[in-house]
């Protein structure tokens, strides 16, 4: 995983069968809170924003 | 007036004529170099280093314009080519004043932008060019007499500060009203315009308690232009913060300032979390923010064949 790369660096997400593989690590939540916790500690550990896509999915991109 | 009875040799009359001149040339140049430098809140030129480097260009330049004249009065046209020469000294140390803001701008939380950082290059170095003709007239005159030089020394000086007086600040181009911060979803808006995607709740919540919606609106065209200058809307950026502190830190990738435009209108959002909350002083130091140099447009005064 490039550490300065714009663009897209994970994806969270409550719903697998809207995921494919593509590039960005992918990782799978159970519900809600659990999408919330995930991304909030990867936004830490990246220093990065959490984007909101829909109620089932976020990214973390770099800015 | 004891030197000039000194006889002697040519060479020793001339410097015996001249010296009072370039003296109170010299003298005249380095307090223009004090007059024009001002350690503010900014902190800029930093102190002590800062101010010693600055003074100690502008005492050589004063050097440089003084010693000028009685070149050129003796008709000695080199003295030309040492004028050439100091222009090039003048660019590099703008060169390096610029090279120096830049590498300090990318550890600020808010940065300067490239812009600004430009502008102070510029300032430092049209100073250099200022203190050297204060110097040149000042001994001039005080060749024919003293005291004319030290008159026509005053009047460059306060020549000098006239030209160095503050340029327009946005309180001239724009009007600054308060903006409500508002949440459409994960959408961050400043009234009506979107400023962006915000995905975490805790970071919602924290924005809405923390955050400051202003909103500028452009008084005519010109100043539509002006504003839309990114440099123009990160100086906006860095001067609230600098003044009024931030909640940010390095890392806090949702936190950070941002300035966004409602293209139909011109209007700027500005997204800010400072320290002080309190519109009237936000809108005070948003008021002072000088209109830089390069982002200055007059498109009114251009012919568009209207």
């Amino acid at each position: 995983m490039a550490d300065h790369q714009n663009g897209i660096l994970a994806i969270v997400s409550s719903n697998k069968e809207r995921i494919h593989g593509g590039g960005a690590p992918v990782f799978i939540a159970d519900n809600q809170e659990v999408l919330e916790e995930v991304s909030n500690t990867l936004s830490n550990i990246l220093d990065a924003s959490a984007h909101r896509i829909d109620s089932e999915l976020m990214i973390i991109v770099k800015h | 007036m004891v030197i000039l009875q000194l006889s002697g040799r040519k060479g020793e009359k001339t410097i015996g004529k001249y010296l009072i001149p370039v003296l109170i040339g010299i003298a005249f140049g380095y307090i223009a170099r004090n007059v024009l430098l001002r350690t503010d809140f900014r902190q800029y030129p930093t102190y002590p280093q800062g101010r010693i480097i600055h003074l100690s260009f502008g005492f050589i330049a004063a050097f440089i314009g003084a010693v000028a004249v009685p070149s050129l009065l003796e008709s000695d046209w080199t003295a030309v080519t040492f004028l050439g020469l100091a222009a090039t000294q003048f660019r590099e140390v703008r060169k390096m004043e610029r090279d120096t803001l830049q590498k300090i701008d990318e550890e600020e939380l808010v940065k300067r932008g490239t812009p600004f950082i430009e502008g102070m290059a510029q300032a430092f170095e049209s100073r250099n060019y200022l203190v050297m003709f204060s110097a040149m007239v000042s001994t001039l005159f005080a060749v024919w007499n003293v005291w004319l030089g030290v008159i026509s020394g005053l009047i460059m000086l306060f020549v000098v500060k006239m030209l160095n007086r503050k340029g327009k600040s946005i309180t001239a181009i724009a009007d600054i009203t308060e903006g409500a911060i508002r949440f459409e979803g994960p959408t961050l808006y400043v009234d009506d315009i979107v400023i962006k995607n915000v995905g975490l709740e805790s970071r919602r919540k924290t924005i809405q308690e923390r955050a400051v919606g202003i909103i500028i609106t452009p008084k005519n065209d010109n100043s539509v232009v002006i504003l839309s200058n990114l440099g123009q809307r990160q100086a906006m950026l860095h001067h609230i913060t600098n003044i009024l502190g931030a909640y940010l830190d390095s890392g806090e990738a949702d936190f950070i300032p941002l300035s966004k435009r409602d293209m139909a209108d011109g209007r700027i959002a500005i997204f800010v979390m400072p320290q002080e909350k309190d519109f009237k002083q936000i809108k005070k130091v948003l008021q002072d923010v000088p209109v830089l140099d390069s982002a200055i447009r007059l498109p009114n005064e251009a012919n568009k064949g209207k």
